[in-house]
């Protein structure tokens, strides 16, 4: 008897409210080259960068597409909890499988011109005050969102590691779509001194 | 070394007063407020030691001192000197000017998290003693000397500071660890207290102490690099001094019966 009414309790539904679903799409990705040799890293309108402050900034503005069929409303209770899920959820249309950065330019010995060195980047947390790597990105871009003032986010990559030489240097960033589709942007021309 | 010739002139002041008439009332409380003047100083100044909850000169106030006479002469004393400082409300603006000094030229610093306690009791610190004392009575003078063990306690602080390199992108996270919160140093004291007696149940009390203690106080200063995978150095700070100070204090002295322990 005790043991029926406790399997009740914990397969009973909360009374939450029925939860939509909705599909975004990665609608305009924008670069930007960024200067971080002061305390917070900013878009460069100058020319020229210090080669060990460098970093692009990757804008990503998302779009509400499709409303999706709402799942199943029902949260289990456990004990004597009962968390609701958020009633608005937007999930991508498109994933992002990975992103990529090449130099245009020569970079150094083992990185010729086009080279991948993407490894070279790592990915900002300024609330966290931490780096993530560069992996974690498209993870990062396929999240799902709670609200549509995330909607918009600015991303730093940062070059850890200098060019050999100064110089004029363009950067390539690849984004590798879940259908296999490349979607490319060349930064601007800076140089990197 | 001329500190120890004052703890010995203490003892010897108490010694020369013994053998004088003594009260019947066999406990007294004592309310007391005063000045902490060091005779050898605990802090150095280097920036960690903003992290310690104590000030080497400040004012005290004594939470009332329970003594108990076994007889007319011998007592037991429990005394807490409770101490505040100023200065420790400033303590994180301190930390971080010491902080901009240290790091300043080389990188932008902002702090991270501090883990004081926001509890204005351990924002201060103090001295708790336990030890016998000798009474001597002239008059309407009460003089009473006392030797005491126990410890001088207080709180310290971690912090972390974040640090972003000029010209670079390199983050670094400087923590300064005490590893134990408390810090309770042993402390050894003599003192002597001159009471008047405005009357029978009301002294006014004028109260010194000589305090000693050795202290020994360890910070680690971890710089952690998050553009090398977090790879961390490591600096001990240690620190160990004999700290003497002295405690001067007026207050009033309360001597009592408790009916059933007569």
């Amino acid at each position: 008897m005790i043991l029926s009414l406790y399997a009740m309790a914990i397969t009973s539904c909360c009374p939450c409210e029925k939860p939509m679903f909705f599909n975004y799409t990665n609608k305009i990705i924008r670069t930007e080259n960024i200067d971080n040799a002061g305390l917070n890293p900013i878009v460069s309108t100058s020319d020229s960068i210090v080669k060990t402050a460098f970093g692009v900034r990757i804008n990503i503005k998302r779009e509400k597409i499709a409303a999706l069929t709402a799942k199943k409303n029902c949260r289990t209770v456990y004990a004597t909890s009962c968390e609701c899920p958020p009633v608005i959820q937007f999930l991508p249309k498109d994933s992002i499988k990975s992103v990529k950065i090449f130099a245009l330019n020569y970079f150094d010995k083992s990185h010729l011109v086009g080279s991948d060195i993407s490894e070279y980047f790592k990915l900002f947390e300024k609330l966290k005050f931490s780096f993530e790597n560069i992996e974690t990105f498209p993870q990062k871009l396929n999240s799902t969102l709670y609200d549509e003032s995330e909607f918009q986010s600015n991303n730093d990559l940062l070059l850890m590691t200098p060019p050999e030489k100064t110089g004029k240097f363009i950067f390539k960033i690849q984004f590798i779509l879940s259908d296999n589709k490349l979607i490319e942007f060349n930064t601007k021309e800076i140089r990197l001194i | 070394m001329h500190y120890k010739y004052a703890f010995i002139f203490i003892i010897a002041l108490n010694s020369s007063l013994f053998g004088q008439d003594t009260s019947n009332l066999k406990w007294q409380i004592g309310l007391n407020l005063g000045c902490n003047f060091p005779l050898t100083k605990l802090l150095n100044g280097e920036p960690f030691e903003h992290l310690l909850y104590y000030n080497d000169a400040s004012t005290y106030w004594r939470i009332p001192s329970l003594t108990y006479f076994f007889n007319k002469k011998l007592g037991i004393e429990l005394n807490v000197n409770w101490s505040e400082s100023s200065e420790n409300a400033d303590i994180e603006a301190r930390f971080l000017r010491d902080i901009e000094l240290k790091y300043g030229n080389q990188y932008f610093t902002t702090i991270g998290k501090f883990s004081f306690d926001s509890y204005t009791i351990q924002r201060g610190f103090g001295r708790f003693y336990l030890g016998l004392v000798h009474r001597f009575e002239k008059s309407r003078f009460v003089f009473d000397s006392k030797i005491f063990i126990g410890v001088t306690s207080f709180h310290s602080g971690n912090l972390e500071v974040r640090l972003k390199e000029k010209n670079s992108n390199n983050l670094y996270i400087a923590t300064i660890n005490a590893g134990k919160i408390g810090k309770d140093i042993f402390t050894t004291a003599v003192s002597s207290s001159i009471n008047y007696k405005l009357t029978k149940r009301i002294y006014l009390n004028l109260d010194f102490i000589i305090s000693y203690c050795k202290s020994d106080i360890s910070y680690f200063e971890n710089l952690r690099n998050l553009s090398l995978d977090n790879d961390t150095t490591t600096v001990l700070l240690n620190q160990k001094k004999d700290v003497f100070n002295l405690s001067v204090g007026a207050g009033i002295v309360v001597p009592f019966n408790l009916p059933l322990l007569k």
